[in-house]
């Protein structure tokens, strides 16, 4: 059973490559946020991205008992389209990640304002 | 005679005004000359917060440019937290004729509604708008219809005054990129009251239109986004 999910599906070559490179990924990641580079509520999806890459190049069977699944022929194209979804979702959670670093921003630009005049009034 | 403006707080935000903003102080003093008034700095490069200065009006200095909706913001949150009763807009560039201005807080103490608004269209005088001003304030006229049911006829004039409940409201919430139309329907959508008064605008003393002189690109631009702004703050959920 597990023989049948992870060999004889793509290029043994091929399927190393992917293996290794989808690790790497995992790796820098979990490097980044060790390091602090990078915020882990932020990387959720991040960490959820790479780990999928590491599982479906090992168990490459997966990927076309999805597509099948999916009614999808080529299962190639599922790859894409879990791809494209992911990075989807990433550009969206971006956006209201930004929308908040503006609102932030925005308050504390005003609160320095008020404040600056404030303390004017005082010296004088 | 003036003492009943005493408790008005005059917000001008502005943006390199440095040319108009003088005369503009000057004006709404000899109107209202109770009235406490605020410049906005938001961020000018030139001289206008020390035109201001000058002039002895206290001067909110913006670290950063924040576009209209968040200087506006700015003087809002100042007015409430001073717990002045009557917050005002007038903008910099000379635009908003201050002889309006009792016209405007006349209404407001009325009682009868939280905001006014002083139109140009009330009247069809005064007021010359190019084609393409005047379809567009017709269509945000219309969508606004649509998603409040109420008819405003000069929804992107920032000549405005807001009683103490609203203005508690807009330090709070105000939209920060093209605000009128927009915070309009948020306005009213919260259960605000609101009127219009007609006024007359002149032509700017200075500076340019923050639409900027090519009426292609950044009008489109402003078009589309009010009409998207106006429909989607439609949808959004009372913030009360």
């Amino acid at each position: 059973m597990i023989n049948y999910l992870i060999f004889d599906v793509i290029p043994l070559r091929v399927q190393v490559l992917s293996i290794l490179f989808s690790g790497l990924l995992l790796l820098i990641i979990v490097h980044l946020i060790r390091r602090g580079y990078l915020k882990e509520g932020y990387s959720i999806i991040w960490i959820l991205l790479g780990l999928s890459l590491v599982v479906l190049s090992i168990f490459a069977r997966l990927l076309e008992i999805l597509a099948d699944l999916a009614g999808i022929d080529y299962s190639p194209t599922a790859l894409f389209l879990i791809l494209i979804g992911g990075l989807f979702l990433l550009a969206i959670h971006f956006s209201i990640l930004l929308t908040g670093y503006d609102k932030r921003i925005r308050d504390l630009a005003q609160e320095h304002a008020i404040l600056k005049e404030e303390l004017k009034r005082q010296k004088k | 005679m003036n003492t009943q403006y005493k408790k008005v707080c005059v917000i001008i935000p502005a943006y390199n005004e440095e040319g108009s903003i003088g005369t503009v102080i000057d004006n709404i003093r000899y109107f209202v000359p109770a009235a406490q008034l605020v410049v906005v700095n938001d961020a000018s490069s030139d001289g206008t917060r020390k035109v201001a200065e000058l002039k002895g009006v206290p001067v909110l200095d913006l670290p950063i440019n924040l576009g209209i909706g968040g200087a506006m913001q700015t003087g809002f949150k100042y007015a409430y937290r001073y717990g002045y009763e009557i917050a005002m807009q007038v903008d910099a560039d000379g635009q908003h004729d201050p002889q309006f201005i009792p016209d405007l807080l006349r209404v407001l103490e009325d009682g009868e509604v939280d905001m006014v608004i002083g139109s140009r269209f009330l009247k069809p005088i005064g007021y010359k708008a190019s084609f393409l001003r005047l379809f567009g304030i017709r269509l945000f006229a219309w969508l606004i219809g649509i998603v409040t049911n109420k008819r405003v006829y000069d929804s992107t004039s920032g000549y405005r005054a807001y009683n103490r409940l609203a203005l508690e409201f807009v330090a709070r919430h105000y939209p920060s990129d093209f605000p009128e139309p927009e915070s309009i329907v948020t306005m009213l959508r919260n259960g605000f009251r609101l009127k219009e008064v007609m006024v007359v605008m002149v032509n700017r003393l200075s500076g340019q239109s923050s639409l900027g002189k090519d009426l292609g690109f950044r009008a489109a631009y402003f078009l589309i986004s009010n009409a998207i702004a106006i429909v989607m703050s439609g949808f959004k959920a009372p913030s009360r």
